[in-house]
């Protein structure tokens, strides 16, 4: 193993699951309540400061899962059990405030990553729905990419941000995996953070 | 398992999680294992981070 050593950043004292960073360099960090096969109970965000210091700043946040940074203030985060993409400003001071719905997504969309592009839609992975589609705020769906198997998260890169890779897994059972990346050009490319 | 995806400093990263594994591609889909941790998420911007299971950020 040639990998660099690991050292802490911070700590949130829950099991999380994702993060984002923003420009001031603050950890966005998400915490289910439950498993996702356990009883569903609401989750939390953790922001993680640059001194390595952390306070929760969000809960009632029903399987917390992708985030992204919007512009220079907008956090949007799936809520893979709500079927919807779920917003807050940031204020100066790292306080998370004017919680919105940023798109009601339907039935069995269940959004897991996500990034965002140029055009300020977004694009999310659905795991039941084995697609990664692209929203508007509002909610009106632009266009989808569809897969054999489910689509845990999807980021855009490439040298011109313009290739949408996905990796798609079957859901696994104890210890398998039969993961992929798809890659997909698209026309509109990666913005956002990250 | 995959997760995580990042473009980063002109290439692919995504993480492995029931390998726990830290992965980078080359253009010719040439992986390499970089990092193994119990679990992984990474930064967006800078240096890559990754989560450890189950309560622990650690900066690559």
């Amino acid at each position: 193993m040639t990998g660099p050593d690991l050292s802490p950043y911070g700590a949130t004292g829950q099991p999380f699951n994702e993060i984002v960073v923003d420009a001031r360099g603050r950890a966005w960090v998400d915490m289910p309540g439950s498993m996702p096969w356990e009883d569903p109970k609401p989750g939390t965000v953790t922001v993680v400061l640059p001194d390595g210091s952390s306070r929760q700043v969000a809960d009632d946040v029903w399987f917390p899962n992708g985030m992204v940074v919007l512009g220079e203030d907008t956090l949007v985060l799936a809520e893979s059990h709500r079927d919807r993409l779920t917003a807050w400003t940031i204020t100066e001071a790292g306080e998370l405030v004017d919680r919105r719905v940023w798109a009601d997504l339907g039935p069995g969309s269940a959004p897991d990553g996500l990034c965002a592009d140029a055009e300020g839609a977004i694009w999310y992975a659905s795991v039941p729905g084995q697609r990664c589609t692209r929203v508007a705020e509002g909610g009106k769906v632009l266009e989808t990419v569809t897969a054999d198997r489910g689509c845990f998260a999807c980021m855009l890169g490439g040298d011109d941000g313009r290739t949408l890779y996905v990796v798609a897994n079957h859901y696994p059972g104890a210890g398998t995996s039969d993961g992929v990346v798809l890659i997909q050009p698209v026309a509109v490319p990666r913005s956002g953070r990250p | 398992m995959g997760e995580s995806p990042k473009w980063h400093d002109g290439r692919f990263w995504m993480c492995d999680w029931l390998a726990g594994e830290v992965l980078v591609f080359d253009a010719d889909a040439k992986r390499q294992v970089v990092a193994r941790v119990d679990g992984c998420r990474f930064r967006s911007t800078g240096y890559p981070m990754a989560g450890s299971s189950p309560r622990r950020l650690v900066e690559l």
